[in-house]
């Protein structure tokens, strides 16, 4: 049993209809196991997913991101004998290549997260104003949180399965990434850093966060913070 | 004179609603009592508001009901956004269940 049969893949979908299949199929060539949660598409996405050989996990309605990675992360947790999980993203911005080389690190390292950098190597690919309000954000969060991190919103990451029983989400939207540092700040739980080469196509630069977003995480983060 | 009469009947309707409504939050109950009796007075007693308004070195009565409306008003924002997130969660809860139930694992 190689690392790759240990490893679970998360992918969480909305209105994916045009990439997922791709995005699949390209994981399946080298992962037996991948979990799809499709979070209340309204799209065809679910008939794409219909005609893929995997777990599809579908939300009755629209719940966002960080709900899709917990209830992964449940069905991990309770239904599988899973050692990792990765967490990849559905629109294609993610390397294959990534996974694998994550899927083998997380066994060979004694760090229970590998977060994904975008900073690390091929900063270049980032797009001028996503790169400004990403640095203000990894600024804030190290400030915050004391960690020491290049990336803090990157949807690439490997846990070992002991870390995903230590982790908890309670945030829905896309602010559990920063939930997830909260945590790993707080248990004090090892992590290390590996790059990532981020495809940027029109397509997921218009699926992507928006400004807007960031203030929404800026909110959530805010409501976490005060409820603790 | 209308305006007044009609104001005091909203907020002795709000009054009596208050204290005959079920409710499982005592905190909930006490702000509607608490606001009809403040909107009561605000409307019939400008003279006590003013009293009152002196005594905490506040010029007017008309701006302690603003003060005062104002913080009732961001408290109640904050209890409402409060009890919106509660039943986000919930509704994620029950989501999620159903979800793993109904997974399709024989794919």
């Amino acid at each position: 049993m190689n690392s790759f049969d240990k490893t679970y893949i998360i992918i969480p979908v909305f209105n994916e209809e045009k990439v997922i299949r791709k995005t699949i199929s390209e994981l399946k060539k080298y992962f037996n196991n991948i979990i799809v949660i499709n979070d209340g598409s309204t799209d065809s996405t679910n008939i794409e997913l219909d005609k893929l050989k995997i777990i599809t996990i579908n939300h009755p309605i629209n719940l966002g991101q960080g709900a899709s990675i917990k209830t992964g992360i449940e069905f991990v947790l309770n239904y599988t004998n899973a050692e990792a999980v990765i967490t990849f993203d559905a629109d294609g911005q993610h390397s294959v290549e990534d996974a694998k080389i994550f899927a083998k690190k997380i066994f060979e390292t004694e760090k229970k997260i590998i977060f994904g950098s975008r900073f690390l190597k091929n900063e270049n690919n980032i797009p001028f104003l996503k790169k400004i309000i990403l640095k203000i954000a990894i600024y804030l969060t190290n400030l915050l949180f004391r960690v020491k991190l290049t990336d803090t919103h990157n949807g690439l990451k490997a846990f070992k399965i002991e870390a995903l029983r230590e982790i908890e989400i309670n945030i829905e939207g896309y602010a559990f990434e920063t939930e997830i540092i909260i945590d790993v700040s707080k248990k004090n739980i090892s992590y290390m850093e590996l790059p990532t080469n981020i495809i940027y196509t029109e397509y997921s630069k218009a699926k992507g966060q928006s400004v807007l977003n960031s203030i929404r995480i800026f909110e959530d983060i805010m409501i976490r913070l005060f409820k603790k | 004179m209308i305006i007044k009469l009609l104001l005091c009947g909203v907020f002795l309707l709000a009054f009596i609603y208050s204290i005959l409504r079920p409710s499982k939050s005592i905190f909930s109950k006490f702000f509607l009592i608490f606001g009809s009796i403040l909107g009561f007075i605000s409307t019939i007693g400008e003279k006590y508001i003013i009293v009152v308004a002196n005594f905490l070195g506040v010029g007017r009565g008309t701006d302690l009901i603003i003060y005062v409306a104002l913080v009732v008003i961001f408290f109640f924002i904050f209890y409402t956004l409060n009890r919106f997130h509660k039943i986000k969660r919930d509704i994620s809860a029950l989501s999620r269940d159903i979800s793993l139930r109904d997974v399709n694992k024989d794919k």
